[in-house]
């Protein structure tokens, strides 16, 4: 062998190292980003499943809080008509009373 | 405890656009002077730059990406995609120097470990620093989709 050859051979051989490096370089880089997209996948589907449940109980909350509101109303519109209820009964107890001390009188 | 508790605090709650300018400057500054410097033959990189060799261009994008990312710091959206970017090319550094190029080589003398390891060290800071950016970025871009 001489040393032409063996001078080609070794750059042959190196050259084709050089490809080899680059190509697993960029492979194992791919494998990292595709592994580092999944955990980002991931990490998405937890935020949004505990954002989810969060939306849920404020909903719930809301729904209370409604119902809440919607008895209070009720109940204040009873409350007024009571007042204007007894009211009445007020006046009514008022006049029969003078009514009775009227005919008492008599 | 409490030295601990603060630099937990400090990854978690403080924002990282300061962290972007001034990392991105120093790229400009310090690639500028990488690529720009006359080597012994008075050559440039760029006068000396060959368009096959796939290190030729990584130097030269992240310097691009460098400046990119100084000049759209206020685009959030294409922000994300050049820290992407760098990110990427952090982790590809790492992978080079880290597992490939030790398989692939001769074994290193003493001193050449030395720098070997203080350059691996150096990677590996980097690529943590991006892909903390880069997830922080991502993860207030969610938030804010989701509305938390």
């Amino acid at each position: 062998m001489d040393m032409d050859s063996i001078s080609n051979e070794e750059k042959t051989i190196t050259s084709k190292i050089g490809i080899v490096m680059d190509y697993t370089t960029i492979i194992t880089t791919l494998l990292t980003c595709v592994f580092g997209a999944g955990a980002w996948k991931f990490y998405t589907y937890l935020v949004k499943t505990k954002a989810k449940q969060r939306t849920e109980t404020i909903d719930q909350h809301n729904v209370y809080r409604d119902d809440l509101r919607k008895r209070v109303e009720k109940l204040e519109n009873d409350k007024d008509n009571c007042i204007d209820e007894l009211s009445e009964l007020k006046a009514e107890v008022a006049a029969l009373r003078m009514k009775i001390e009227f005919l008492e009188k008599k | 405890m409490g030295y601990f508790k603060r630099i937990k605090d400090i990854l978690t709650y403080y924002d990282y656009e300061p962290l972007i300018l001034f990392v991105a400057l120093f790229d400009i500054i310090h690639l500028s002077n990488t690529l720009f410097w006359p080597d012994e033959w008075n050559c440039n990189t760029f006068q000396t730059f060959d368009v096959y060799r796939l290190y030729d261009w990584m130097p030269v994008l992240y310097w691009a990406s460098a400046i990119l990312i100084i000049l759209l710091i206020n685009n959030s959206k294409w922000l994300v995609r050049l820290i992407t970017f760098h990110t990427l090319q952090s982790v590809f550094y790492l992978v080079h120097l880290g597992g490939i190029q030790i398989i692939y080589s001769d074994p290193l003398s003493w001193f050449q470990e030395y720098w070997y390891t203080f350059d691996i060290l150096r990677q590996v800071f980097w690529m943590f620093a991006w892909i903390w950016i880069l997830f922080q970025m991502k993860k207030k871009q969610l938030h804010q989709r989701l509305g938390l």
